[in-house]
This record gives C-alpha cells, structure tokens and sequence, in this order.
C-alpha cells in the first residue's frame, strides 16, 4: 500500500456513517422548538454550522451547530439575548442538559450533543452577527457563521482537514478547529501537490517552520487574529508533533503519525548518534 | 520584595541569545524560561526551568510540561512533571564550579532529555541509573569514594549523627579508631546526604 493509499484509507474508515442521521434528527428537533418558540415575537434566521456543515466531520469527531440569527432589536444586549436562548433551553429540556460554553450553549439530547449559538445581526439586511462572549474580559466578539461555512466546504483541501482533525485527536494537541482550518487555507493559498502523503507532509512542515509567528485572521472580522488566541504552549505542543511527523514520514512510519502514541520515532542510527554525542550524561536518580 | 541580581539578569539575557525559541517570564521569586528544547534532530521535549532569584544556592528546576514521558520513579519525573535530572549533590557541586545557565541546560538538562528518547527506544538508560530513594544515594557514594554499599550504611549511621565520636573504633573492621581509619569518608557523606 502506499503512503497516499494509506491515507486514503484513514479516510475511508472515517467517513460519516448512519449514526448522523441520528445526530440530524435531533438537531431538527431543537431547531423546530426554537422556531415554535421564538416565531411569536422575534422570527430569527437559523443556520447551521460546525463540521457537518463545512464537510470536514470526521466520525472519531464532529459537531453540528446551530447559528440563531436575531435582528439587532431584538434584545436590549447580548448578554441579554445570551442568557434569554438560554433560559429558553433550560425550561425546555433541563438544566441538567444544558451547558453554557464560550459563545453557545450546549443541549445534550438523545445522547447528542449540539450547540446552540446566539447571533445579533449587525445589518438586519446582512449576515455579520456579534456572539456574546461568557467568561471573559472581551464580551463579544464579530463574526459571519455562513461566511466561515461556505469558505471553508469550498476548499480544495478538505480531505487534509479530516487529516489533520484525525492526527490531532489521536495525539490530543488542542488547537482550535477554526485555527487549523485557517492554516490549512493559508498554506495551500499559493502551494499545490499531488496526492495525500505529498500534502500532509507540506503541511507538516507548513506548521513546523509558521506556527510560531503566523497570522491566521478570520476572513469575517479582520479585527479577529484567531493566532492571537493560541497559546505559546498550544504552538509548542503542536509544531512538537509535526516535527515528530516528519521524523516518521522521513522513514516512512506513516502509522506512527497516527496512532495514539507521543509520536517519537527513533532508528537505531539515531540511538547510536544519541548515545555518543551524550555518553557521558548523569545517571539519573530519583527520590 | 526580593531583587533580582545583575549577574543573574545577564544570564537570562544569554540564554534569549543562544535559545531565541524559549519564552523567558519574570515573576518576583524567579525566572521562567519555557519551549521546546530540542535533542540533535531526533525528537523535541516541551520544557520549563525555574531559575530562583538565589540561584545558583537554589537549583533550578525543571519540568517536562508536554506529558510525553510518564510522570513515574521509572522514568525520574515527579508527579508534578519535575524532573529529578541529577543526585542533588552533584547539581550543587557542578554549580560551584560553573554558574552558567546556557552550560546547566547543555551538560545537564539537555543529556536528561537525550536520555530519555534513548530510552524510549531501548527501554536502557545510556550509563545506567540510580535505585531509587537512599538505595540510589548510596550506590553514589559507592561509586565516588570507592567503598561498597554495606559499608557506606554503616558509615552513614555515624555521618547522621550531630556530635560523633572520633575516637570510637571505625565499623569497617580495621580496628583503628574512625578519625586514623574513615574520618574523611564520613566528612563526605555527611556532606552529600545531610547539608
């Protein structure tokens, strides 16, 4: 099998299967409570986002949103409208079920879970929205839920997306999926290979020699540099396993890139070189 | 508030130089220098050193924050990710000699690390290790003064005290008294495993 057969083949088994449909169903449910609930009065536009919508779900993860799209007279603040979706939620399906999250709410139903996000429109007439933001200093931040859609089910590049989702549950680096959506648009913007092994290894090293200064601003707010959010710790971690990657890919140890392991990949040149550059290291004691 | 010392400041300032991907913070009791320290080309470790304002009385310490290596005696990481890099005493005597930090992080940090990748790959330490707890400490001295373990333990009875009698015949069995026999040993151990 080759690299790229062998990447395909990741692929093929995480396609999405049946149990969407599920996750679907569940979904429409909440979106026809909220339309019932809310058609009285204030008649917001739904949308849906996450993965399921951008076509880069993986079955070992996906998430599959709801965008709620109020005008913007329709509360008198976000909190407002924020706490108001909310309570909504909690009455309807239980506390227990409900979670606030940064800028949605979570309803766990039928053993799903699905986000709920409270937009304000900026122009009633346009789809750029605030999001409240919780538990921060900076209480909203500007977005455009159908923008970040259809840029990103419209990239070339998804199935490296679905790539790089699946190595990052496997070597559980938290990197935020949008970020990573953004550096993969990024890289490929003026690069193009053929065959998956050939990207993800640029990718890889995309990631290796960027991560630490690139700017990944959403295409919605350019006010937003989604990279300002990364953490020194989150950029370390994950150009640490796309070097690990390398060292892999380099002797062809595709399966170690994804597998659950921490990635290191060593030949027995490399622990011979070890060896003799540190012959003369400290045995190590511990108490 | 303490202050923090020039020299140390200077230090600080050379390791920006000779490592430009470290991230060094200041906090009011020490520095924190943190990233990837990297072993040849072969694998990276994400690091962060402590370096305490009375350094080099107070060692550093340094912890492995990328959850790569089990946090287990096995493997000398603490379960807080600190790493126990060295037998205390041979930090303290190689930092009487050279206080410098860029050469701590080269000729002790570093080889730790290297070690470590060495081995993930063969499941052997590349000079082998230290027991574990006093059983460690004593295989060192062993080492250092040339004298078997049992003899170390008896040793050690006699350096643990407060006020030791001289005078008294020495446990080795030459039947001198301890200050004509191993007066001097004794010195030592006192030295490594009680100051």
């Amino acid at each position: 099998m080759t690299n790229h057969e062998y990447l395909k083949s990741l692929l093929d088994n995480e396609k999405i299967d049946h149990t969407v449909e599920e996750t679907k169903s569940t979904r429409k449910e909440i979106k026809d409570f909220l339309i019932n609930y809310y058609s009285k009065d204030k008649n917001p536009d739904y949308v849906y986002s996450g993965s399921i919508a951008k076509n880069t779900a993986i079955k070992s993860k996906y998430d599959i949103d709801i965008g709620i799209l109020f005008n913007n007279e329709d509360f008198d603040s976000l909190q407002g409208m924020f706490d108001d979706v909310k309570a909504v939620l909690k009455k309807e399906y239980g506390s227990a079920s409900i979670r606030e999250q940064n800028v949605s709410i979570r309803v766990q139903l039928n053993s799903h879970d699905i986000d709920i996000v409270p937009c304000r429109r900026i122009d009633n007439d346009k789809n750029d929205v605030f999001l409240h933001i919780e538990r921060t200093e900076n209480t909203r931040i500007q977005s455009n839920i159908h923008n970040h859609v259809d840029i990103v089910k419209n990239m070339s590049e998804l199935d490296i997306i679905k790539l790089l989702k699946l190595w990052k549950i496997q070597k559980a680096i938290k990197f935020k999926s949008f970020a990573l959506e953004l550096l993969v648009k990024k890289a490929f913007e003026n690069e193009s290979k053929i065959g998956l092994d050939k990207k993800f290894e640029y990718m890889m090293k995309y990631i290796r020699d960027n991560i630490d200064t690139i700017s990944l601003v959403d295409p919605s707010n350019s006010n937003n540099n989604v990279s300002d959010s990364l953490t020194d710790n989150q950029k370390n971690n994950i150009k640490k396993y796309a070097k690990r990657a390398l060292i892999a890919i380099d002797n062809d140890k595709y399966e170690i890139v994804f597998d659950n392991s921490n990635g290191i990949y060593t030949t027995e040149d490399s622990v011979t070189e070890i060896k003799t550059a540190y012959e003369s290291t400290e045995k190590p004691w511990s108490n | 508030m303490k202050v923090m010392n020039k020299a140390l400041e200077d230090e600080i300032l050379l390791i920006q130089k000779e490592y430009p991907n470290f991230k060094v913070s200041k906090q009011v009791d020490k520095f924190i220098i943190s990233g990837l320290l990297e072993i040849l080309k072969f694998g990276d470790y994400e690091i962060e050193i402590d370096i305490p304002i009375d350094y080099p009385k107070s060692h550093p310490i340094i912890r492995e924050i990328g959850e790569d290596i089990p946090k287990i005696n096995d493997r000398h990481i603490n379960g807080d990710g600190t790493c126990c890099i060295a037998i205390k005493y041979r930090i303290t005597r190689y930092l009487q000699e050279d206080t410098s930090i860029v050469n701590f992080i080269e000729t002790k940090v570093k080889p730790f690390f290297a070690n470590q990748l060495y081995f993930e790959a063969t499941g052997k330490w590349i000079n082998g290790e230290y027991s574990h707890g006093i059983e460690g400490i004593y295989e060192y001295i062993s080492e250092e003064l040339q004298i078997e373990v049992p003899l170390i333990k008896r040793l050690t009875s006699i350096a643990r005290k407060s006020i030791i009698n001289w005078n008294k015949t020495c446990p080795c069995g030459s039947m001198k008294s301890i200050k004509k026999c191993h007066k001097i040993d004794i010195v030592k151990i006192k030295k490594i495993i009680f100051e």
